[in-house]
């Protein structure tokens, strides 16, 4: 079963998927963030380009021109300190996000 | 702080285009990655390549969403909404040259107004902390207001406490002699706290501090004097034949002593009288007392001196005016706001003329709205759309409003500053210009508020196409004009009479000469010699045709009258009152007054001399009716000293020309003790010319006589001026208000015009004359306008009461205005109607039918 991205949560990826590979360019995160959802994650893959935008505009991350695989001039991403520190505290927030409704859905059982 | 980074670099995002590319070339760079992953999976090279493109999803919206991510959406579409909007008001010149024309003259007048308050009421006075400077005056037991006695102001100096500084002056004039021409100037006597009251610091040396015979001079008597000579300090000139040091150079408070160049100490001395007021009281109240508080006690200080005088102050009361009042003059606040609310309400009627404009457009777009509603424009969207355009056409009129207020500005400060001293410091300066924005966008808001309101529906409702509402506020509005017209005219032709009044001589080419001599020349003899000198001197130079003498030169604002009996009267006890003059003998031919029996003075007319007095047409009429009053005699004053009569002279009006003359009597001024006396000059041509010429003559009888020299004429017109100014501010009022009827009637017609192609094209069609349809289209001007003629004439008639006092020999329902405004408003109707009745006629039937 493959479900939609949920709303908000796309930016938290990407930032997340940048803090642990490093410079990537748009292709590499979304196929990145696919590989790890395993198939579970219907992911139009346009859509990061409008958070990458978002992102760098908040300066969480930043861009550089650089050579894909295949030789092409592509857009590299890399995190930096501010996301860095975004990051952390969104990994939190959202930790305590899941336990507070995984607490709430249990307590109804 | 991330949100003010993302903001900024959306800015920049809006200012330089790139990203676009960027985005294509990440955007292919993906494709190209996807695709060869594909291929690597074992699809073909187009299979591969619509996968690849499926899994990047939907690229339209994202790139929406991306470009509405990099730039700022609001602004971008105000822009493109901005150039939409001047766009479309290019295309139609006609409307938006008529919107603006009537923003112009609505924004302008009203910006031109606001100055005149600003400046007249708001604008704090020049001096330290203004807000507590008041004038004091006493108050007769009719609350009549009187100037100061200096016992009376001793008094309020020693008791009050409320007042913490206390100051008086009185102005005069005193002739300055000694250097260079004798002029005469204008001086103020102060006393010494007035200096500090005012702020007033000397250029050079010191302000006065004790009675000694001491002078402060203004600057430009300075500089016309002395060339602005530090060394000026300590020396000693004459005024008005007295010896005074200088001390000082200082400017007077221009508001309150405007053209003062010389003051003197004032040093009041419980001596004097108490009934003589003389002069004005300006106060400080003390910092935390209230306006309310010090008048309490100057009225209790009031009552106990009318306790201990009653003689003089019973009865008698005191009351404090804010300094910017008393300067303004009594009745300025309630004109200044009355012009005020005239202004705001022809401001309203220009904004509603233009919303009017703008709902008749939309009716005419309506179509273009109904189909951008159907791709998707939202109403919020829409309704932007119109405040942009609302906020061109504002800022279009606002600034050519804003350049017509400073033009006008300009010219009141230039012709109002004599009449108002405060409206010197009229000027457009950054926050009267701050106000002039707020009133452009308030503009902007009303019309785009309510033309775009209605726009908003456009989508959905047709409105009807006669717009009953617009058709009333047009009649409203020439109704309103027709109101002021008719003031208009009616103080025109009541000018037009009142510059025609004969008063009773021939004020052309006739100079006066206030003359004040030197103090040697003072006493009675040396002065009645000097008239006597002046006058045959004078009539020898070839420029000067007659010279006379006269202690009340015409039209100066001021006369002299006395009480009198009729002797052999049955009930000879009573008084009766008339003007008098006295005259040297040849007054009467240098004025040219007529005598009608009897003789006139001459030169054996003296002291020791049969006691003589000539009098006027109408007093002869009045007290010796039926009778030859030459030889009868009459009794002068209290004294009730018998003159005989030797002459009967025509009526003048010497005070003012609306006057009905009065009964004057005429004395010469060789029998009379000592009146000021003013030489009198019938020049042959221009009275400039002669000025050198008799000063020349003048200076070898008295080389002290001072001399102020205004010819009578002008004295006469100006004695007109107050009529002129109401007339002036009445016809700009009703140009304003005609101009922005005739804005919106052009406006509602031409659209109107507009609106009906289809019908008149299908008239023109069917054989119509072209003449009879632009008569079709002027004859609904015409009715609009006499319906509002027909609304304002009754109200006209209604006011006629409020401007009665205005008007000279005219009476307020005269025919002849309302026959001239009816001609004018049919002149405005036939001009405003005349181009869309034009465009009608020449309307070609095949467009015009297929025309939507």
């Amino acid at each position: 079963m493959t479900s939609d991205v949920p709303y908000g949560t796309l930016d938290l990826m990407i930032l997340k998927t940048l803090g642990t590979m490093g410079a990537l360019h748009g292709f590499g995160i979304a196929r990145r963030i696919e590989q790890v959802a395993e198939g579970s994650l219907a992911l139009n893959q346009g859509t990061v380009y409008p958070a990458l935008l978002r992102l760098e505009q908040k300066g969480w991350i930043s861009s550089d021109w650089g050579a894909s695989e295949n030789n092409r001039r592509a857009r590299f991403y890399s995190i930096t300190k501010a996301g860095k520190r975004q990051l952390v505290a969104e990994e939190e927030n959202w930790n305590r996000t899941v336990a507070m409704v995984a607490r709430l859905l249990e307590s109804r059982r | 702080m991330s949100a003010l980074r993302a903001f900024l670099s959306r800015l920049s995002g809006l200012l330089w285009k790139r990203g676009d590319s960027r985005l294509r070339e990440e955007i292919e760079g993906h494709v190209e990655l996807l695709a060869a992953d594909n291929i690597r999976r074992g699809m073909s090279q187009t299979e591969a390549r619509y996968a690849a493109m499926r899994d990047l999803g939907n690229l339209t919206a994202m790139r929406q969403e991306y470009r509405e991510l990099r730039g700022l959406p609001l602004v971008e579409n105000a822009w493109q909404d901005l150039k939409f909007a001047i766009r479309t008001l290019r295309r139609n010149r006609r409307f938006a040259a008529s919107c603006i024309a009537t923003l112009t003259v609505g924004l302008g007048s009203m910006i031109t107004v606001l100055c005149v308050v600003s400046a007249l009421l708001w604008k704090p006075l020049p001096y330290p902390d203004p807000q507590q400077l008041v004038a004091v005056k006493e108050t007769d037991p009719r609350s009549g207001l009187w100037t100061f006695s200096e016992p009376d102001l001793l008094d309020v100096q020693q008791r009050s406490h409320s007042l913490s500084v206390i100051a008086a002056y009185r102005r005069n004039t005193r002739a300055l002699t000694g250097n260079g021409y004798p002029e005469i100037l204008q001086c103020a006597a102060v006393t010494a706290p007035f200096f500090a009251m005012f702020g007033m610091k000397p250029v050079v040396g010191a302000t006065l501090s004790s009675s000694l015979p001491q002078v402060v001079i203004s600057r430009e008597l300075w500089r016309r004097k002395w060339q602005m000579n530090p060394r000026v300090v300590g020396r000693a000139i004459l005024l008005g034949g007295q010896s005074y040091t200088i001390v000082g150079v200082a400017n007077a408070p221009s508001d309150l002593l405007p053209g003062v160049d010389a003051l003197v100490p004032l040093d009041p001395k419980a001596t004097e009288s108490r009934s003589a007021h003389e002069i004005e009281v300006i106060a400080r109240v003390r910092a935390g007392v209230g306006a309310g508080q010090a008048q309490a006690e100057l009225s209790a200080i009031a009552g106990d001196i009318g306790k201990d005088n009653p003689r003089t102050n019973k009865g008698w009361g005191m009351r404090i005016i804010p300094l910017a009042d008393f300067i303004a003059g009594p009745n300025t606040k309630h004109t200044v706001w009355m012009i005020f609310a005239a202004v705001a309400l022809l401001w309203i009627l220009a904004c509603a003329n233009v919303a009017g404009l703008q709902v008749a457009r939309n009716v005419a777009r309506g179509h273009e709205m109904s189909t951008r509603m159907a791709l998707g424009a939202g109403r919020l969207r829409l309704l932007g759309q119109r405040l942009i355009e609302s906020a061109v056409l504002a800022l279009a009129g606002g600034i050519l409003g804003l350049l017509l207020a400073v033009w006008a500005v300009a010219a009141i400060r230039q012709f109002g500053a004599d009449a108002m001293p405060r409206l010197a410091h009229l000027q457009m300066d950054a926050p009267m210009v701050g106000i002039a924005i707020a009133c452009i966008s308030i503009s902007a808001l009303i019309f785009g508020a309510l033309s775009g309101g209605d726009a908003a529906y456009q989508g959905t409702r047709k409105v009807s196409r006669r717009d009953r509402g617009r058709d009333a506020l047009i009649v409203a509005q020439v109704a309103l004009a027709s109101v002021l017209l008719i003031g208009s005219c009616l103080l025109f032709q009541s000018f037009l009479r009142l510059r025609a009044v004969d008063p009773g001589f021939d004020p052309e080419n006739v100079l006066s000469a206030r003359v004040s001599l030197a103090a040697d020349g003072q006493n009675y003899t040396r002065r009645l010699a000097f008239f006597q000198d002046a006058r045959e001197q004078l009539e020898r130079l070839p420029l000067v045709a007659a010279a006379g003498a006269t202690n009340v030169i015409p039209f100066s604002g001021y006369g002299t009258a006395n009480r009198f009996g009729v002797e052999g009267e049955p009930d000879s006890g009573a008084y009766h009152s008339a003007a008098w003059r006295a005259v040297t003998p040849g007054l009467f031919k240098t004025l040219g007054i007529p005598l009608r029996r009897g003789r006139l003075f001459t030169k054996a007319d003296t002291d020791g001399s049969l006691e003589v007095v000539i009098i006027s047409e109408s007093m002869a009429r009045r007290f010796w009716p039926n009778q030859d009053p030459i030889g009868k005699r009459l009794l002068w004053g209290r004294s009730r000293n018998p003159k005989t009569i030797i002459g009967v002279v025509g009526d003048v009006r010497d005070l003012t020309v609306d006057q009905t003359p009065i009964p004057t009597m005429y004395r010469p001024f060789a029998q009379l003790s000592d009146p000021p006396m003013a030489l009198m000059i019938r020049t042959k041509g221009d009275v400039g010319h002669a000025i050198p010429d008799i000063r020349k003559v003048i200076r070898t009888i008295d080389k002290d006589a001072a001399l102020e020299f205004l010819p009578i004429e002008r004295a006469m017109s100006d004695s007109i001026l107050r009529p002129r100014d109401s007339l002036i501010v009445v016809t700009v009022f009703a140009v304003v208000a005609m101009m922005i009827a005739a804005f919106g009637l052009y406006g509602l017609i031409s659209y109107r015009v507009n609106d009906e192609q289809q019908e008149i094209g299908i008239r023109l069609a069917l054989g119509a004359q072209p003449a009879s349809v632009r008569w079709a289209v002027q004859k609904r001007c015409l009715i609009l306008v006499c319906l509002g003629a027909a609304a304002g004439f009754p109200i006209s008639l209604g006011l006629s009461r409020f401007i009665r006092t205005l008007l000279y020999n005219t009476e307020p329902a005269e025919m002849s205005a309302y026959a001239a405004v009816l001609l004018i408003l049919a002149v405005v109707a036939f001009c405003a109607s005349f181009e869309p009745a034009l465009r009608a006629s020449k309307m070609d039937p095949a467009t015009a039918i297929r025309h939507e």
